[in-house]
């Protein structure tokens, strides 16, 4: 069935605008204005993922991010708000990504695709995730290029293995730090960049130009899963 | 409280009282033999006990020995001589004189108690004014003066409140030494005091306050229980100052809250309103698919450019108006520079070759603001040179540092390299380009406020600029 997705959006132009985009990449959609008909919609109509914009007329729409989040639906927050701040809440809240305005329509799809492979590894594939000519086996632990068994520190693998199973997800340096490190060391971001700087010297083609373990400024770090290796995003 | 002149007076009154009382009890008895010895020797009681409540316990004592000589005197045999005659008298004399002391002692501490109990009254009674006082004050000139004066009033003695040891008037150099040493020990010293008895007063500092309080009290230190009664107020005096000091400070934090908060709210509108319309412009230019690409792309990479441009005065304006302080954290080089290419429209990013040394070390800045730099130099970059020659960015260890350079094929920097990152200037180039120079004093501004320095120069190996961030090893940004 075509996921359906709620957009929560109170300015109408941006509103049929992004009502187009989404229809463009193939989704069904269902539309709110303010904050309490997208809880209605929410509850009634069951969407698979949501934009939300965090000017509504009635409240904050951070304050649908945890409900939604909640309900299994994938969150991605539109909004002009661009403060690191804002950011790293709404991803706390559990949303999937942060789309600041003006957006790339092309962007926002591909943000979007990426929210959808986030659910992935909870509703079928199991525990592999393939990563261009690497498999992880996040059942095993076990890190495969090819024949060879690729080595990582705890902590590295650590890493790797919390962003593999958010993979396309934006997780704070601060959720990072607090599951692998522990909360003692929620703020020491140079354990982190150490430890990244590390994986990518095993799994990036060119550590230079890293294609997998993705850095959003002053956020976090998203696992890219190369598009081709999940199958088509309409069929799930 | 009666100050010590009409103590005076008063002792002087009853001592007075008490011998009169005394004499005319005498004449009484030797002009009416037959009173009675019991009588006469209760009613010579009544001077004792006037004496030693009025005029304290010596007076009481020496109004005894009067009193018992009076007895002898007049009541006992023989009668108008101090010679006794029957040893049984000599024992009466002993139990009244025994009695006359007790009675003298009994009344001169009762006496003392009450005095002491009025005392306490009239000193609570100006404490609790003072306090009150204090509280109305609003200034720190009006608590050192109220609480003067209420010292005046307690300490029956001159009274200077001040800060600071220049604010005293001017006094010998052991009255210096004096107030030099109370100050620095939080303590009491001068004269009558163990410590600098020499000195012409007595300098108590206060104990509480975060601020240096002292008092000078002019002459010999009172008594134990009076300096200590005269130091809890010195120490009120001290809180109230430093609830003075902390109400205009919180005064003044909420202030900077408020007008902070409102520059935020500023701030937040700006850019919802410019980039509300810019969302609107885009999706639009994107959705037309109909028309000649050869048209609406231009158009395109103008809105972006205008987008860009709004993004950059955006930032600047944030940064002149304090709003964004640098929030320094370790950062790696080659993240910066992934998210400044990916935030490039595709044409320049197409062109981009990196090379990332492996001992590059980590480096500390902020990552939105080094972002916004080298996404402006990156942007420079393809801006002011030829649409196919590559734009090279490289990363290396420096000096313990860092080091990261963008070097571009354009025609590169002549003499205006000075002027290069002031606001809207430009290059001599700059006909040929797009674009208001506003990247670069986002460069200049941003690299600035985090510490980090920037330099251009001409590339030696072909023509072309060379932009470089360096970042130095300290551990933290100032």
């Amino acid at each position: 069935m075509t996921p359906r997705i709620l957009i929560v959006e109170d300015e109408a132009q941006i509103l049929r605008l992004l009502c187009a985009a989404v229809e463009r990449g193939g989704y069904r959609v269902a539309t709110a204005t303010t904050g309490r008909e997208a809880i209605h919609l929410a509850r009634v109509s069951t969407p698979e993922a949501a934009l939300i914009d965090l000017g509504l007329p009635d409240r904050d729409g951070i304050e649908l991010v945890k409900q939604f989040a909640d309900l299994g639906i994938a969150v991605i927050v539109v909004s002009a708000r661009d403060t690191v701040t804002e950011k790293i809440a709404a991803l706390d809240l559990g949303a999937a990504d942060y789309v600041v305005k003006p957006f790339d329509t092309d962007e926002l799809l591909a943000r979007l695709r990426a929210a959808f492979r986030a659910r992935m590894p909870q509703t079928g594939k199991g525990g592999i995730v393939q990563l261009g000519s690497t498999t992880l086996d996040l059942d095993a632990r076990r890190v495969l290029r090819g024949s060879e068994d690729l080595h990582f520190a705890p902590k590295e693998y650590g890493v790797l293995e919390l962003l593999a199973r958010h993979a396309g997800r934006v997780i704070t340096h601060a959720q990072v730090l607090r599951e692998v490190w522990g909360p003692a060391h929620e703020t020491d971001v140079e354990y982190l960049r150490v430890a990244v700087r590390a994986i990518r010297k095993k799994l990036e083609p060119n550590p230079s130009r890293p294609t997998l373990i993705r850095n959003e400024p002053g956020i976090g770090y998203r696992l890219v899963v190369p598009e081709t290796s999940s199958g088509s995003d309409t069929t799930s | 409280m009666p100050d010590a002149r009409t103590k005076a007076t008063e002792r002087t009154i009853s001592l007075g009282l008490a011998l009169v009382v005394t004499l005319v009890l005498g004449w009484a008895g030797i002009n009416w033999p037959n009173f009675g010895t019991a009588n006469f020797a209760l009613l010579l009681l009544v001077p004792v006990v006037i004496a030693a409540s009025g005029g304290g316990r010596m007076a009481g004592l020496g109004l005894a020995v009067l009193a018992g000589a009076v007895f002898n005197f007049v009541a006992l045999e023989p009668r108008l001589t101090f010679a006794i005659a029957k040893s049984g008298d000599l024992l009466t004399l002993g139990v009244y004189a025994l009695v006359a002391f007790v009675t003298a002692s009994v009344a001169a501490r009762l006496a003392e108690a009450g005095e002491r109990a009025r005392q306490d009254a009239a000193d609570s009674a100006i404490f609790s004014a003072m306090t009150q006082q204090l509280l109305a004050a609003g200034t720190r000139e009006q608590v050192l003066q109220v609480a003067a004066k209420a010292l005046e009033a307690s300490t029956q003695r001159g009274v200077s409140l001040v800060e600071s040891i220049g604010d005293l008037s001017r006094s010998s150099s052991q009255d210096e030494a004096a107030a030099r040493w109370a100050l620095a020990h939080s303590e009491m010293a001068g004269r009558g005091l163990p410590l600098f008895s020499d000195a012409s007063s007595v300098y108590v500092a206060a104990h509480a306050g975060r601020r240096p309080l002292l008092a000078r009290l002019e002459g010999s230190a009172p008594q134990l229980s009076r300096l200590a009664h005269a130091r809890d107020m010195i120490d009120e005096a001290a809180d109230a100052l430093d609830r003075l000091e902390l109400a205009a400070r919180i005064e003044a934090e909420t202030r900077r809250a408020e007008s902070e908060a409102m520059r935020r709210a500023i701030f937040a509108s700006i850019g919802h309103d410019l980039r509300t319309p810019m969302t609107t412009l885009r999706a639009g230019l994107e959705s037309i698919s109909y028309h000649d690409p050869k048209v609406i792309n231009p158009i395109r990479a103008d809105a972006l450019r205008l987008e860009r441009t709004l993004d950059n005065l955006l930032e600047l304006a944030r940064l002149q108006a304090n709003d964004a302080l640098p929030d320094v954290s370790s950062m790696d080089l080659t993240d910066t520079i992934d998210a400044a290419i990916g935030a490039l429209p595709q044409a320049i990013r197409d062109r981009i070759e990196v090379t990332i040394a492996e001992d590059t070390p980590l480096i500390q800045s902020d990552p939105i603001m080094l972002h916004h730099i080298v996404l402006n130099l990156l942007e420079n970059a393809g801006k002011y040179s030829p649409e196919t020659t590559s734009i090279q960015v490289l990363a290396h260890r420096l000096d313990g540092g860092a080091r990261l350079s963008v070097m571009d094929e354009g025609p590169g920097i002549g003499e205006d390299v000075a002027d290069l990152f002031g606001l809207f200037k430009r290059g001599h180039h700059s006909d040929c380009a797009p674009g208001s120079g506003v990247g670069l004093s986002v460069v200049d501004s941003f690299a600035r406020a985090l510490g980090h320095r920037v330099s251009i120069a001409n590339r030696t190996d072909k023509p072309g600029t060379i932009f470089a961030i360096d970042f130095s090893d300290r551990t933290k940004l100032g």
